[in-house]
């Protein structure tokens, strides 16, 4: 069939042998069948006015060439291809394979598995190989991915211990796909099999037809060591809550019944743990627990002791990233009677599910009644408000009588100067002297001068400031004109306090209308204390008016996003407000790539599309990277990925901007640690080698044995299936017949003497 | 013939004398809180008891510190100024209709903050469920239990909801319509509260006992509403 394809001029390099063959119709038989119902009876028409007279022989002469013509040029029009698949000789190929994992760091007797590797290669190992193939071997490191190494680096013996992590399956594969396996005499990998990523090698060399030969430097059991390993270290803590955390000791070739486990936190020891063995168990597990008692991010490293000549040392110590956070934005609120302004408030915090709320009002007689989440329990008679106090970030002060104040006073100014509480003040029918903060510490914490104080019951609109205000708090639409446009046609309010004046430093957030359009007076009011922050509120109801735009087509949610927003604010959690980091992990490995999410909400709580949000990273060196991060499919989510190059901590800004202005920023923190899974087990692993090259008709040495290799090397050139697509319309020969069929026709009648 | 005529008469006169008192809906002066009743349509006395929400406004004044509106106030559940309220009061003897409008407003306004008394004077209870089915046709009137908050807000009322008014020799019962906690309405059956807090001698049976029972009662709701 080779020669006839040949005879009729088809191209079938580099097929020299064909093994099958498979004709097929670019229109399919069904077309060529309809062709031919087509054609036959346009040749019959043709030839249909024959006026003559001939014999029987002459008449089926004629009728075969009009036949086959027909068939040939139907069966050509429908466009046949030809598939022809053979066996293609192959140029030989060889591959080596280094292992340049961390793993191979370790060291036996002084000498790293990595060294042991160079030796070999300085014995001329190579060149061996090359003597017996004839052909020089291709040579790959290998651990997180493949490269080539030239032949000058291999003779430099250019290979470092680096990789984080070894896929001995994706090497392999890789390596088979780049070289192709037809051509393979095989593959040899100078490993110590420690596999710490991708598929199981098992599951996945024994598909390869090329033999994979193994050369272990050192040997399984070979020395002693201690490894350390924590089960998923916790990344965020409560305060007042505690963490549990839980790891494991394992242990090779080591006698003991247990190892103590040395916790320090920042640099300082902290607590330790026992994890204590069972007869003839290589793994015990440890327990301890971290109280939430502060703020911050805390680092903890846990060690064990380092034994004498052990494998590595590396895998005696681990450390991760405790954030400890408020789990909520606890809001106290105490009123001095039953409030109306503090159940809206309420209402409008509880549209945030981290959120919460506690509210105590006084009744006569010293009696008060207490609503958690808006949930109303029975009076009690003179409530210690301590405890709720000191789980707040907010206070909220509503008609609060002096003499409520009084027993947690020092505590409040404590609290608000270490920036710790928020305090908001809302205005009531009484003014601060009748409330009888004046020469109080309470006073000093009012942004303004009360020595005069007056209401004026004049109704009146807000005004925000002409300038776009700094506070997203106040930013309720993105324009900052309709901004300022929301804020004048809110319901108008029924007056404002009236003060001596602004103490320095306070800062007016809302003006009022209600003196007049041009004089206008103090509505809302903002001051620090210390660290914290403190607004008063001079003028009122605003709430309830915020309740009236229900029917309106603004809805709630702008005078909620108002209320929760200014609470963050007052809370010092600026970030939780529209920009928030997250993180798959608060621990991320040098080397390997960290994926951090940055999620963006607008002014009304929105999740914000089209912005432009950037990551800067600042590493222990005061290195720092800016990124931008990319929009993914999740509304308001942007991404982008690092790859740390250094151990340490390093702080994470995500800053997010929308149509050139600032919609905020948020802070986070990842500790980058060296990776310890390549030292996790750090046994070179003999019987897994043996088996892999079982499986895929390699052998297993030891670097001792490296002459076994080159024994078991197949010189011989390998062959590949290849498969060929002929088009059958390419041929010279077959044009020439098609031409020829009607001038033998033409030539017959003509010497026949016929039309 | 005489008498209905003249029957008829008395009703249209008491009706729109009663509206007329009543003409115009007051504004909430700042941090005082107004009680409304609702003015709704089916031909029900939505104007009864009109001296029990000043009473009890004037007792929440004095006893809770509430500062308060202590004024007779009616509000059409259509009206906007619905929603200057923090809490509406229904009662009446018969039949009780919302428009489509009206109901669409309410829902609006009772799943945003707002809260509604029904207090059953007699008589409103087919037409209340009928209508509280249309405003939350997934929920069922849920019994308050002796031991739930209201009943022990300031007061303490071991028994649940305590009897003022004898209608037909049924325990009384307090129901609510809940969504994730939030109390949205009470229903006060067979106990008429209403007419408990209105002034004395209005109701010949109703003791001065019986009357601050009822007093203290609704202090106790207006506290929970006020705290939830």
């Amino acid at each position: 069939m080779y020669s006839l394809l040949r005879l009729f001029g088809y191209n079938l390099n580099p097929i020299r042998d064909i093994e099958s063959s498979a004709l097929a119709l670019a229109w399919g038989w069904a077309g060529l069948v309809l062709l031919l119902i087509a054609l036959v009876p346009v040749s019959w028409w043709v030839y249909r006015c024959e006026g003559k007279n001939i014999s029987d022989k002459m008449r089926r002469q004629l009728l075969t060439i009009r036949v086959v013509w027909v068939i040939l040029l139907a069966f050509l029009m429908c466009g046949p291809v030809l598939v022809v698949s053979g066996l293609v000789p192959q140029r030989n190929r060889l591959a080596v394979m280094v292992d340049t994992s961390r793993s191979m760091s370790i060291k036996h007797k002084e000498v790293s598995r990595l060294d042991q590797v160079k030796k070999l290669f300085d014995s001329g190992f190579i060149g061996k190989l090359a003597d017996k193939t004839g052909i020089y071997p291709e040579v790959f490191s290998f651990a997180d991915n493949v490269s080539p190494v030239s032949r000058q680096e291999v003779e430099q013996f250019n290979f470092s211990p680096d990789g984080n992590q070894t896929d001995i399956s994706n090497a392999a594969r890789n390596v088979v796909g780049n070289l192709g396996e037809g051509s393979l005499l095989g593959i040899i990998m100078l490993s110590d099999g420690v596999s710490t990523t991708g598929d199981n090698p098992a599951m996945a060399l024994a598909n390869l037809r090329t033999p994979v030969h193994f050369i272990a430097p050192g040997q399984e059991g070979e020395s002693a060591d201690m490894a350390l390993h924590l089960t998923r270290p916790p990344a965020q803590g409560y305060l007042n809550s505690s963490v549990r955390v839980r790891g494991e000791v394992s242990l090779h070739r080591v006698a003991t019944s247990s190892v103590t486990v040395t916790v320090r936190r920042n640099g300082e020891f902290f607590t330790s743990a026992t994890a204590d063995f069972a007869s003839g168990n290589e793994k015990a597990g440890f327990a301890f627990n971290i109280p939430c008692e502060e703020e911050g991010s805390f680092r903890f490293e846990l060690d064990i002791p380092t034994l004498e000549n052990e494998l590595t040392s590396e895998n005696n110590q681990t450390g991760f990233l405790l954030k400890v956070v408020r789990e909520r934005l606890n809001i106290i609120a105490l009123s001095g009677r039953l409030s109306w302004d503090m159940k809206f408030i309420g209402n409008a915090l509880l549209t945030d599910p981290n959120a919460r709320t506690v509210h105590w009002a006084r009744l006569r007689d010293n009696r008060w009644v207490c609503a958690r989440d808006l949930k109303p329990e029975k009076a009690v008679s003179n409530p210690d408000l301590s405890e709720d106090l000191k789980l707040a970030d907010v206070l909220i002060l509503s008609a609060a009588d002096y003499d409520m104040l009084k027993p947690i006073e020092t505590e409040i100014v404590r609290r608000v100067e270490a920036g710790t509480l928020g305090l908001l003040l809302l205005p009531s029918s009484k003014g601060f002297a009748e409330l009888g903060y004046q020469g109080t510490q309470i006073e000093q914490l009012l942004p303004v001068l009360t020595s005069s104080e007056g209401w004026r019951g004049t109704p009146g609109n807000l005004v925000l400031p002409s300038s776009e205000t700094p506070y997203n708090f106040l930013r309720l639409t993105d324009d900052p004109i309709q901004n300022v446009e929301f804020f004048a046609t809110l319901p108008k309010f029924e007056g404002v306090y009236e003060y001596a004046g602004l103490k320095p430093g306070s800062e007016v957030l809302i003006s009022s209308t209600v003196r007049s359009n041009s004089n206008q007076l103090p509505f809302m009011i903002r001051a620090r204390a210390g660290l914290g922050n403190v607004v008063l509120i001079s003028g009122g109801p605003l709430w309830p008016s915020g309740f009236r735009l229900v029917p309106t087509d603004r809805g709630f949610s702008p005078y909620s996003a108002l209320i929760v927003n200014m609470c963050k604010w007052l809370a010092n959690r600026r970030e939780d407000a529209q920009v928030s980091i997250e993180l798959a992990s608060s621990r991320g490995y040098v080397g390997q790539g960290n994926n951090v999410k940055v999620w963006v909400l607008n002014s009304k709580n929105e999740l914000q599309t089209n912005a432009q949000v950037s990551l800067t990273i600042t590493d222990e060196r005061d290195g720092s990277t800016s990124l931008p991060c990319i929009e993914t499919s999740d509304k308001g989510c942007y991404e982008t990925a690092f790859v740390p190059a250094f151990r340490g901590l390093h702080r994470l800004e995500a800053e997010a901007r929308y149509q050139g202005r600032e919609l905020g920023r948020a802070k986070s923190e990842i500790l980058i640690e060296m990776s310890t899974a390549e030292f996790d087990e750090p046994v070179v692993k003999t019987s897994l080698m043996t088996q892999l090259a079982s499986d895929t008709g390699g052998v297993f040495a030891t670097i001792d044995q490296a002459a076994k290799i080159i024994a078991a090397i197949d010189a011989e050139p390998g062959q590949k299936l290849e498969s060929k697509s002929v088009d059958l319309r390419d041929s010279w020969l077959l044009l020439i017949i098609l031409l020829l069929l009607p001038m033998v026709e033409w030539y017959l009648r003509r010497i026949w003497g016929l039309s | 013939m005489t008498s209905i005529k003249q029957r008829i008469f008395a009703i249209i006169l008491t009706t729109v004398l009663c509206q007329a008192s009543l003409s115009g809906v007051f504004a909430a002066d700042f941090d005082r809180t107004a009680i409304p009743r609702v003015k709704y349509g089916g031909g029900g006395d939505w104007y009864t008891g009109p001296t029990s929400m000043p009473n009890l406004l004037k007792q929440a004044s004095e006893r809770l510190r509430l500062p308060a509106q202590i004024e007779n106030i009616a509000v059409s559940v259509a009206d906007p100024e619905l929603f200057r309220y923090p809490m509406l009061y229904l009662t009446g003897h018969g039949q009780v209709r919302f428009s489509d409008f009206e109901i669409n407003t309410l829902l609006n306004y009772l799943d945003n903050g707002g809260f509604l008394w029904v207090n059953d004077s007699y008589g409103i209870d087919r037409f209340i469920r009928r209508e509280v089915r249309r405003l939350y046709p997934d929920r069922e009137f849920e019994m308050l239990p002796a031991d739930h908050a209201i009943f022990h807000m300031v007061y303490n009322f071991p028994e649940g909801l305590p009897k003022i008014h004898e209608h037909d020799g049924k325990p009384p019962a307090a129901y609510a319509i809940l969504d994730k906690g939030r109390m949205k309405i009470l229903y006060t059956y067979e106990s008429d509260i209403g007419d408990g807090l209105e002034d004395a001698g209005i109701h010949q049976v109703d003791t001065p006992e019986i009357r601050e029972k009822a007093m203290q009662m609704a202090l106790n709701i207006l506290a929970y509403v006020m705290m939830q």
